[in-house]
C-alpha cells in the first residue's frame, strides 16, 4: 500500500496526456499506413510481377502496422482509465486527509490517525478506517492497472518486427492470424473450447491480430469480445475523426462509448463507483450495431437482455437502453442492451406529409393520392415491416446461447430474462419461435408474439412468460389486429403468458395512453419498472389489474363510467395526433383497411403488402 | 493494303508487364513522406514520465521503448519498399534506354 506522501506526487495528469499522445500515436500510424496503401492501389498503370510483390509486401506491413496500432490504442486506453480510476480515488483520500488535519486529527503517513482530545477516539477510528480503505482501493486500482499495462508491454515488444506465433492447445505454434482465419471455420462452441484452452497472453494477442472479428465472433469469451471492441471503437473514432465528421453524431456517440460511466454494481461505500463501458459487439457499419454489458457477472443470480424498439441504433439514445442501469441496479446482475441488427428508423406514417401541400390547396382528390403513395412507400423498412425482426432474431437465438455460457463459467445457476420492448418485443417473440432458451419473457409494450409461422419453440420447456401494455397504449391497436399483424399475435392474451399490472408512475398517477407505451422506463419506481425488476429477480410481480380498457383513449373509448369531454371530432383528432405521434399511424388504419383523411375527403383504401 | 500486314487488334488484352515511370515516382513520393510521419510519432510522454512510486506510471513509461521502436521497424520497412521500387523503376528505364542506344547503334535488327 502506498503511503499518503507518495499518492500526492503521483502525476496523473501525466498519465492521462501519455494516454492521449498514444491514441493519438495509433491514429498517426494507422492514417499513415492508409495512405501508403490507398497508394498502391490507386497506381493504375504498373502491372507485372514486381508490382503483385511490392503489394503483398504493402500488405504485410500494413498488417503488422494495424497489429501495433491495436496494442497502442490498448494502452491508450488502459491509460486513461487507470488516470481516471486513480485520480478519483486519490483525491478522495487526499481531501480525506486534508480535512482531518483541518479538524485537528494527527495523520501519519501511513493512514493511522489520532486526535489530541481523547473524546475523539471513536471518530478518529473511523476516519482512519476510511483512509486504509482508500489506500488499499488506490493500491489496488495502480496494481491492477499496472499489471494490464504490463502486459501490453510485453505484446508490443514481442510484435516489434512481426506479430509473435502463440501456442495452440495441442502445441501448436502459428501465427495469431492463422488462428483468427481457424476460428473462423470452427463452430461456437469448439472456438470456446479451444479458446479457453489457451493462456491470457495468447488470446490476448489473437485479439489484437483482429479485433472486428473477434470482437464479434460468438464463441469467444465476453470479456475478450470486450477488449476487443474497445480496440474497434477507438478505430472507429479515429477514422470517423479523419473522415472530417469529428464533430458528427457518431463520432460523439463513439466518444461517449469510451467514456466512463457510473458502475450499477458499484456499493455505496465504494470509492470507484464508475467503470467503463462493455461491448460485447460492435460494429460500425451502416447504423450501427451493438450489445452493450452493463454491470457484472460479480455475485449476479440474474442476467437479462434488453431488446429496445423503432428509433433505437447506435446513433441515437432511447429511454428504453437510458434504463439499463437502473435496471441493472435494481436487479443486481447484468443487463444486455441488444442492438446487434437494425431496427426500423421510421415509424410508417411519414408518407403522409407528401399529401400536405395538395390539402393546403384544397386539392382532396390529389391529396388522396400523394397520401396513398406516400404512405405505401414509407411503410417498407418502418415499424410496420416485419423483416428487421426476422433478420435479427436468428442472432438473438445465438446470443442467448452465448449467454447461458458465459453464465455456466462466472454465475453458475443464473437465471435469464429476455425483455422485448415495443417492436423489440417482437424480435424477442421471433427469436422464441427460432429456439431462444431463457427462463422467463418479457412482452413489455410489445408490437406482438414473432413475425414467424408456429408457435413458440423457446428451448427451455419451463419457461415462464409476461407481458405488460398499459392501457390507452396505441401499441394495443396493433396487437388486436389479429392476422393482419405483421409482427404476430397479441401477447397480452396468449396462452401461457401472465399479463403484468404496469400501474402508475412513482408520483401515482396512472401509466396510460400515448406515454404509457415507454415512459415507464424512465420511471424506475414505478410499477411496471418494479414488475419487470420482480421478474428479472425471480419475485412475484403484480398480474394485470383492469385499470381502463386498452382502448386507445385519445380515440374516444375511455371508460363509459367517464363523460367525453371533448366533442367526438376533437376527440379523434386528438387521437390520430396521438397515434401519429407514436408511428403508429399507419397500422391503426388498419382498423377499417383504409387512410383516414380529415374533413370530407374521402378514406383511401389501403393495399398493404402482408 | 500490305497482304502480310498483321490485322489491327480489336480487343484490348491485359499486358503481362507495363509501367509508368512518373505514376510510380509519385507512389514512392508518398511512401516516403508516410515513412517520416511513422517515425516522427512521438511517445515522449511516456518516455518522459517521472519516477514514482505508482506502477501505472512505471508500466506505462516501459512502453515508450517498445512503441519508438516498431515505429522504427515499420518506417525503416517502408523506407525499404519505396528504395526497392526506385531502384525497379530506375533499371527499367535504364534497360529501356540502353536497349534503344543498342539497337540504334546497330541500325536495328536486319
Amino acid at each position: 500500500v502506498n503511503t499518503i506522501s507518495e499518492i500526492r506526487c503521483w502525476q496523473l495528469d501525466l498519465v492521462s496526456a501519455t494516454g492521449t499522445q498514444m491514441q493519438t500515436a495509433a491514429a498517426t500510424l494507422d492514417r499513415a499506413m492508409e495512405t501508403v496503401a490507398r497508394a498502391m492501389d490507386q497506381m493504375a498503370a504498373w502491372v507485372g510481377d514486381t508490382r503483385h510483390a511490392v503489394g503483398s509486401s504493402v500488405d504485410e506491413q500494413c498488417d503488422h502496422a494495424a497489429e501495433i496500432r491495436n496494442v497502442l490504442n490498448q494502452i491508450a486506453d488502459e491509460a486513461l482509465d487507470a488516470a481516471t480510476d486513480l485520480t478519483h480515488a486519490c483525491t478522495t483520500v487526499l481531501n480525506r486527509v486534508d480535512a482531518a488535519v483541518a479538524d485537528g486529527f494527527i495523520v501519519t503517513d501511513s493512514g493511522e490517525v489520532a486526535h489530541p482530545d481523547g473524546t475523539r477516539h471513536e471518530q478518529a477510528t473511523t476516519i482512519q478506517a476510511h483512509l486504509r480503505d482508500g489506500l488499499a482501493t488506490v493500491a489496488a486500482l495502480d496494481a491492477d492497472y499496472g499489471a494490464r499495462l504490463d502486459a501490453l508491454r510485453a505484446d508490443l515488444s514481442a510484435m516489434t518486427s512481426r506479430q509473435a506465433p502463440v501456442t495452440l492447445p495441442d502445441g501448436r505454434r502459428l501465427d495469431p492470424d492463422d488462428v483468427v482465419a481457424t476460428l473462423r471455420t470452427m463452430t461456437p462452441e469448439r472456438r470456446r473450447n479451444m479458446l479457453s484452452a489457451m493462456d491470457d497472453d495468447d488470446r490476448r494477442r489473437v485479439m489484437q491480430a483482429d479485433p472486428h472479428t473477434i470482437g464479434n465472433m460468438d464463441g469467444v469469451d465476453f470479456a475478450t469480445r470486450a477488449d476487443a471492441n474497445e480496440i474497434a471503437i477507438r478505430t472507429a473514432l479515429a477514422a470517423e475523426q479523419r473522415a472530417g465528421r469529428a464533430d458528427g453524431p457518431r463520432a460523439r456517440r463513439l466518444a461517449e462509448f469510451l467514456r466512463q460511466t457510473d458502475d450499477p454494481s458499484a456499493g455505496r461505500g465504494d470509492l470507484d463507483r464508475t467503470s467503463e463501458r462493455r461491448f460485447i459487439a460492435f460494429d460500425t457499419t451502416g447504423a450501427g450495431r451493438y450489445i452493450e454489458m452493463i454491470g457484472t457477472f460479480d455475485g449476479a443470480r440474474n442476467a437479462a437482455i434488453l431488446v429496445p424498439g423503432t428509433h433505437s441504433s447506435m446513433n441515437s439514445r432511447s429511454s428504453t437502453t437510458d434504463a439499463a442501469p437502473a435496471l441493472s441496479r435494481s436487479t443486481g446482475g447484468p443487463v444486455f442492451v441488444y442492438l446487434d441488427g437494425d431496427l426500423p428508423q421510421r415509424l410508417g406514417y411519414e408518407g403522409l406529409e407528401s399529401a400536405l401541400p395538395a390539402l393546403a390547396r384544397g386539392d382532396a382528390p390529389s391529396a388522396a393520392v400523394d397520401a396513398t403513395v406516400g404512405l405505401a412507400a414509407g411503410v417498407v423498412g418502418s415499424a410496420a415491416d416485419p423483416s428487421f425482426a426476422r433478420a435479427m432474431a436468428p442472432r438473438l437465438v445465438e446470443f442467448g446461447k452465448q449467454l447461458d455460457a458465459e453464465i455456466a463459467r462466472h454465475a453458475p445457476g443464473a437465471t435469464t430474462t429476455v425483455i422485448g420492448h415495443s417492436y423489440g418485443g417482437s424480435v424477442v417473440g421471433s427469436a422464441e419461435q427460432l429456439g431462444l432458451r431463457a427462463d422467463r419473457v418479457v412482452y413489455a409494450s410489445s408490437a406482438g408474439t414473432g413475425v414467424f409461422d408456429g408457435p413458440w419453440r423457446n428451448a427451455n420447456p419451463d419457461v415462464e412468460r409476461f407481458s405488460m401494455t398499459a392501457p390507452g397504449d396505441p401499441i394495443g391497436i396493433v396487437q388486436s389486429l389479429g392476422p393482419l399483424n405483421p409482427h404476430g399475435s397479441d401477447p397480452d392474451t396468449a396462452v401461457g403468458v401472465t399479463r403484468l399490472d404496469s400501474g402508475r408512475y412513482s408520483d401515482g398517477t396512472l401509466i396510460e395512453g400515448t406515454h404509457g407505451h415507454g415512459d415507464y422506463w424512465k420511471d424506475p419506481g414505478s410499477t411496471a419498472f418494479r414488475n419487470m425488476v420482480d421478474v428479472v429477480r425471480g419475485d412475484s410481480p403484480t398480474p394485470y389489474v383492469e385499470r381502463r380498457p386498452d382502448g386507445p383513449l385519445g380515440l374516444g373509448l375511455a371508460p363509459d363510467n367517464e363523460p367525453p369531454d371533448r366533442e367526438p371530432l376533437a376527440a379523434l383528432t386528438e387521437g390520430a395526433r396521438d397515434l401519429l405521434a407514436l408511428g403508429l399511424g399507419p397500422l391503426g388504419d388498419l382498423l377499417d383497411g383504409d387512410i383516414d383523411l380529415p374533413g370530407p375527403i374521402p378514406d383511401v383504401p389501403l393495399r398493404l403488402p402482408w | 493494303m500490305k497482304p502480310n500486314r498483321r490485322p489491327a487488334r480489336l480487343t484490348v488484352v491485359t499486358p503481362r508487364f507495363a509501367i509508368d515511370p512518373g505514376e510510380v515516382s509519385a507512389t514512392a513520393s508518398i511512401w516516403r513522406s508516410q515513412e517520416h510521419a511513422v517515425r516522427a510519432i512521438p511517445f515522449d510522454h511516456a518516455a518522459d514520465l517521472p519516477v514514482s512510486s505508482s506502477r501505472v506510471a512505471t508500466a506505462l513509461r516501459a512502453t515508450a521503448a517498445p512503441a519508438a521502436l516498431a515505429m522504427t521497424v515499420i518506417a525503416a520497412r517502408l523506407g525499404s519498399i519505396t528504395l526497392f521500387v526506385n531502384g525497379f523503376r530506375d533499371r527499367v528505364l535504364d534497360d529501356d534506354t540502353s536497349v534503344a542506344h543498342a539497337l540504334g547503334r546497330e541500325g536495328g535488327p536486319k
